[in-house]
């Protein structure tokens, strides 16, 4: 059912129930137009979702909300008063008793819980300014008190809580500022299943006190569980207001995607190779790998990946995996235990990775999908051209050494870029990588990484940021590629990826192999059970 | 026998007296760049700032010693404030800003005294135990500067993450001229130490890189108030050895290198400086946004 939109141009103090009324907003960035016109009208006391795909505009809607960016029209009401031209920075929105709880400005490691929790509102005694801690502590531990969560000393440096504990904290926050309005963006992305529903727990008590939540999500699940309200956003636009319980998923991802887009059909351009399946590609054997810190991140993980297989390897994040597939790939060394790779010439004997460079691994067959697009995976200054080549300047196909042949490089990349389904207006592969959108700049890193016909590819979340329609492109190129018997290794914190794709599933915690599961064996559940160490998680409400 | 022992005890005074001279200048600098550094602006314009300092002390102070002081510390307010702007509204590099305002520094004192001053400037005198206290009282009231009060929270805060501590309701900015600022104020008042504490004349750049060491200071004292104290004493010995070594006219040669040839123990404590730093690095964690560029959306 609709809820009443646009009152746009009527006097001000409309009589309502709404206790956040936002209206026609328009925010464009540089090339961008994230918001077109977006309605959103929030009732007091109610615990409302905004969905949508990636580059939906959810985002960007819930940061005019908290004054980090200004909108270019449209009016904000809050508590029934007009604040579109008094909200010009989160400073303001704490006045108004809105408060974020974000993932990506969290808390400072560095600082102690409790100067975290007090940043920007300390208690103060005198007129110098002096910190008044006890005061200070009092209040968060009462807070702490009445929301059930113990466990937290807040004189401990915020650095060394787990992500679920520092999300408690950003909770406390807010409520310290006497939010009454709760933002969330993506709570649950870093979450076990089970530390997710201990925060929905948790925010449905704070409802039932009377704090009016509103969070951003694309998991459906979390919609239809817990809200009691649904905008869907599509494409910067708003694509239906909902209640809850009168309507249900199917619905809502029709609203959020659309028009289905066609997956892709064509081919990879490598043939089928001709592999011995019965032969594990990679075997980590026993390996221990340290952080660059110098802390034990992985101990005595043992794995094997056979050919034509994905092994998907699933975890909260900062359980090893990113240490782990620095490892395989050669950017991290391995402190004890081997690392190996079948030979690609038939030959028995294993060769070990352990003491081999990058490019070596990669010249037997290794090749990467890093975890970060913007820093590790391209240079957004290059051309896709560029980008498509590096790390495999030396190929053969465009000169092999020193000398590159610009016009071969061009003619591939041209031809890999119409493959992939590479969108980039009228321009051919000489476009800067950083015009390119994040579905389409992924859609080149995949390229490359298959294009090199390897026989092991180590996936680091080859999807996180795309929408469905990239997204999809890329699982359909993974499940084409291990059909010609390549063997993936897929680490991901998207446990429904990991669900969808995996032959097997190997759940990492606390820097060891917690658990094998086969596609049979292998559910949410069981997985989310294993990423936990099987144990509840401590200090939630109940 | 006596007379050996009052050698002895005359020898550890000069060189107490000596090292307490060469470190006063530096904690007062140093202190100065922990705050800046500490808010998140790498400050290599310390140097810049003691010398400013010390030629306006002399300067303003030629008739009156307490003119010369407030001179000396608003013209340290001016180059942290200048710093500031440069770092902050105008995105400059902050290295870059920091060398552009030493040079600047160097350029107009040296203008000024071969204009206004050809045959010297001579100034009044403050006694060295007001700097000395100072330099005394300024670590702890660092300290619980940066611990016990909000303007040091959010200083802390800006430095680890300018965008987290603004998403916290943090004004950043006046945050980070405020710490600048004071910056120069504690860098300025090292250089007034030198003029209208110690020699009471100016001569051209006469801050010799101490700008420079009190930043390693701060940096082997892992921007905490009591370590920089600490390493700015260490190097500030090395001052005292040095200059001792000369007064004494001792001649040491090994090989055909006379250890003890003036030019060679002037680099000592720089020698001594370069040592501690690299005996640092990796070890010590800086603040986390120290010297980015704060991406500030609006």
């Amino acid at each position: 059912m609709p809820v009443p939109s646009n009152n746009q141009g009527k006097p001000d103090q409309p009589v309502s129930s709404d206790i956040v009324r936002m209206t026609g907003i328009t925010k464009t960035f540089p090339g961008i137009l994230a918001n077109d016109r977006v309605n959103l009208n929030v009732q007091t006391g109610a615990f409302h979702a905004v969905i949508g795909e990636n580059g939906a505009g959810k985002s960007t809607l819930l940061n005019v909300l908290y004054g980090r960016y200004s909108a270019d029209s449209g009016r904000v009401l809050v508590h029934d008063v007009d604040v579109t031209h008094t909200l010009r920075s989160p400073i303001d929105a704490i006045h108004i008793g809105i408060g974020l709880v974000s993932q990506h400005y969290a808390l400072i490691p560095a600082l102690s819980v409790i100067e975290n929790i007090m940043l920007g509102s300390e208690p103060v005694k005198g007129s110098l300014g002096l910190l008044n801690r006890r005061n200070a502590i009092e209040r968060v531990t009462e807070l702490a008190q009445q929301l059930g969560i113990t466990g937290i000393d807040f004189n401990d440096p915020a650095g060394q809580l787990t992500v679920a504990e520092q999300q408690k904290v950003e909770i406390i926050k807010a409520l310290f500022r006497n939010a009454q309005i709760l933002l969330l963006d993506e709570p649950t992305a870093t979450l076990a299943p089970k530390e997710a529903d201990m925060l929905f727990a948790l925010l449905k008590d704070l409802q039932a006190r009377g704090a009016t939540v509103l969070f951003i999500t694309h998991k459906l699940r979390e919609v239809m569980q817990y809200s009691t309200h649904v905008t869907v956003l599509r494409t910067g636009r708003n694509a239906g207001d909902f209640i809850t319980s009168e309507t249900n998923a199917d619905v809502l991802l029709e609203r959020m995607i659309g028009r289905r887009e066609g997956a892709a059909t064509s081919k990879p351009s490598s043939s089928p190779a001709l592999v011995d399946v019965t032969r594990p590609v990679l075997s980590i054997d026993d390996v221990t790998i340290h952080n660059a810190r110098g802390a034990q991140a992985v101990s005595g993980a043992s794995l094997e990946v056979f050919p034509g297989e994905i092994v998907g390897i699933a975890g909260v994040d900062g359980s090893g995996q990113r240490e782990l597939s620095q490892a395989i790939v050669g950017l991290r060394s391995v402190s004890a235990g081997s690392l190996a790779i079948s030979p690609s010439d038939g030959a028995s004997k294993p060769i070990s990775l352990n003491s081999l460079s990058v490019r070596q691994r990669q010249r037997l067959g290794i090749s990467y999908i890093p975890e970060d697009r913007h820093h590790a995976a391209m240079i957004m200054e290059f051309s896709v051209a560029e980008n498509y080549i590096l790390g495999h300047e030396d190929d053969k196909d465009w000169g092999g050494g020193a000398i590159q042949s610009l016009s071969k490089i061009t003619e591939i990349a041209n031809r890999i870029v119409k493959n992939y389904d590479v969108r980039m207006g009228a321009r051919d592969s000489s476009a800067i990588a950083g015009d390119l959108s994040g579905g389409n700049q992924q859609k080149v890193v995949v390229a490359r990484a298959l294009e090199s016909k390897p026989r092991l590819l180590v996936a680091c979340q080859p999807t996180r940021g795309l929408d469905t329609g990239a997204a999809t492109f890329v699982y359909d190129r993974l499940r084409v590629a291990t059909s010609h018997g390549l063997a993936v290794l897929l680490f991901s914190l998207d446990l429904d990826e990991v669900l969808e794709l995996s032959d097997r599933i190997a759940v990492m915690y606390n820097g060891q192999i917690a658990g094998i599961l086969t596609r049979q064996e292998a559910n949410a559940d069981r997985v989310g059970e294993l990423m936990t160490g099987g144990q509840p998680v401590l200090g939630g409400p109940n | 026998m006596g007379s050996l022992a009052n050698i002895q005890s005359f020898w550890l005074i000069a060189i107490l007296v000596a090292t307490l001279n060469g470190a006063v200048p530096l904690v007062l600098a140093a202190m100065g760049g922990i705050l800046s550094e500490r808010s998140g602006i790498v400050n290599i314009a310390l140097e810049g700032m003691i010398l400013t300092g010390a030629f306006f002390g002399a300067w303003c102070g030629q008739s009156s010693a307490a003119v010369g002081l407030v001179a000396a510390i608003a013209s340290g307010a001016v180059l942290g404030l200048l710093h500031a702007l440069l770092t902050q509204k105008l995105r400059m590099n902050h290295v870059v800003s920091g060398l552009g305002i030493n040079m600047l520094a160097a350029g107009v004192t040296r203008y000024l005294s071969l204009v206004y001053f050809p045959g010297g400037l001579e100034c009044k005198a403050i006694r060295p135990i007001f700097f000395l206290t100072a330099a005394a009282v300024l670590p702890v009231a660092v300290v619980l500067l940066l611990k016990r009060t909000r303007f040091g929270l959010r200083l802390r805060a800006t430095g680890e993450n300018p965008e987290s501590a603004r998403m916290a309701g943090v004004r950043v900015l006046p945050v980070r001229v405020a710490a600048v600022t004071l910056s120069g104020i504690f860098a300025a008042l090292g250089g007034a130490y030198l003029t209208l504490g110690e020699e009471h004349t100016f001569s051209r750049d006469m801050s010799a890189g101490k700008g420079y060491i009190a930043l390693a200071a701060v940096i082997f004292g892992k921007w905490n108030p009591p370590g920089a104290a600490v390493a700015a004493l260490l190097f500030g010995l090395f001052y005292a050895v040095q200059s001792q070594m000369q007064i004494h006219n001792l001649n040491l040669h090994i090989g055909g290198v006379e250890l003890t040839n003036p030019a060679l123990l002037d680099t000592l404590p720089y020698f001594v400086t370069l040592i501690a730093l690299v005996s640092v690095v990796g070890k010590s964690a800086p603040p986390a946004a120290l010297g980015q560029e704060d991406t500030d959306a609006s």
